[in-house]
């Protein structure tokens, strides 16, 4: 069971870096979002853009890791080994988990890297960055989770992309609520501890839900 | 030796209020060569999707030979090539061999050479034509060797030398105890024909 887990790990990780753009997209257009954010907010009366720079970075790193959400399952799609993935599995969930994990470590993580390091260089508030980069792990993980469902479900329409925004984006609230608030009450130095259990346990939540979804989705998209 | 491997009984299959398997029954036993074939659109695809479990039928049952592990002992290659476009020919191989858990050193050079195409295993797949890529991906079963091969018109664009040479495979195949279901346009010579209209 895990050397099909891995096996899957393995070869999306060779397709997403061997074409790089995958990779670094997301991340220079989460740039390109904090510098639109940065000219557009500079003479704001709000005590200026440093004050409110982590809930930025969390919402940019949410919006961009939206966009990418279609190739979870659309390439397979296309290229037809998603029907191996689907026919040839003992258990189709696992081979889900490893499709989303891959997904998220290969093009969401040096996301949510890039961001945190931008919060430490413009703000130089160490802990603030840490807790970015907790609540990020984790709200990212539950996004692509969520997205998964979504994914899934749209995959036999093409050109899905707002589709699958306008699904997915009223789920991602709460993680919204709770990643945003947990990085304001560190910068605030207030507690945040309650916020990123929340967000453990939001986790933990759609990681029961979304592989079941998942997989009655992709069975009923290849039908 | 002779069981059966899978019993059609009396399937239906709608779609989207059409009718397009009407009163089907078929029975599958080992060591079987079953060709299909019909018109376009005569629900060749649609009847090979219901076999290997993708689609489930309007009315009517599948029976399955419980010594038939669904997952491991089948074979599937549709339309498309089941190939991802930016890995190199062995590590596609490599992938499905690893995703079936077979651990078997792979010898594509030997299958090529079988074949007789000239096709450097670091090539990366989207740069080989369509018929090195059916091919490739022809190459995938035999290399697994599943009992039961499901093949979605496996014959069209490829070379009639290239086409005798998987026939013997196939026989190779066939004696090893392994079935198989292809479907194409006409009858072909030494498989069990079938007609869908």
């Amino acid at each position: 069971m895990l050397k099909v887990f891995f096996s899957i790990v393995v070869r999306d990780m060779k397709v997403i870096l061997n074409s790089g753009t995958k990779v670094f997209m997301p991340v220079v257009y989460l740039l390109l979002i904090l510098t639109f954010f940065s000219i557009s907010l500079e003479n704001t009366t709000l005590g200026g853009y440093k004050n409110i720079l982590p809930q930025i970075i969390w919402l940019a790193c949410l919006l961009v890791s939206l966009l990418n959400m279609d190739i979870l399952y659309r390439e397979d799609f296309e290229d037809g080994t998603l029907e191996g993935i689907v026919i040839n599995s003992e258990l189709l969930e696992i081979n889900i988990l490893a499709k989303i994990f891959s997904y998220w470590f290969f093009t969401i993580i040096p996301l949510v890297i890039v961001g945190v390091m931008m919060n430490l260089l413009l703000t130089g508030d160490i802990n603030t960055s840490y807790v970015l980069f907790t609540s990020l792990f984790l709200g990212t993980l539950a996004i692509s989770l969520i997205g998964s469902i979504a994914a899934s479900l749209t995959l036999s329409i093409k050109g899905n992309n707002l589709l699958l925004s306008t699904i997915v984006l009223p789920l991602d609230i709460p993680i919204l609520i709770f990643g945003t608030s947990a990085v304001y009450n560190s910068a605030a130095g207030i507690s945040y501890s309650s916020e990123l259990l929340f967000l453990l346990l939001l986790l933990i939540l759609f990681l029961i839900i979304s592989p079941f979804a998942s997989s009655v989705g992709l069975k009923n998209s290849l039908d | 030796m002779n069981t059966n491997l899978i019993d059609i009984d009396n399937i239906t299959l709608f779609k989207q209020d059409v009718e397009i398997i009407k009163k089907f029954s078929l029975t599958i036993s080992s060591g079987e060569r079953v060709n299909i074939y019909g018109k376009n659109g005569s629900g060749k695809t649609s009847l090979i999707k219901i076999i290997s479990g993708i689609t489930n039928p309007t009315s009517g049952n599948i029976k399955i030979n419980p010594n038939l592990i669904f997952n491991r002992d089948i074979f599937y290659i549709g339309h498309k090539y089941g190939l991802k476009n930016e890995l190199s020919v062995h590590d596609n191989l490599d992938y499905i061999l690893k995703f079936n858990q077979k651990e078997k050193n792979i010898d594509i050079e030997n299958e090529l050479n079988f074949y007789d195409v000239k096709i450097p295993t670091q090539r990366i797949v989207k740069y080989l034509s369509h018929g090195q890529k059916k091919i490739i991906s022809l190459i995938a079963p035999t290399l697994l060797d599943n009992k039961l091969w499901v093949l979605d018109e496996p014959f069209t664009g490829l070379d009639q030398s290239i086409v005798d040479k998987f026939i013997i495979k196939i026989d190779g195949h066939i004696k090893r105890g392994g079935s198989i279901i292809i479907t194409s346009h006409k009858e072909k010579e030494g498989f069990n024909n079938i007609e869908l209209c």
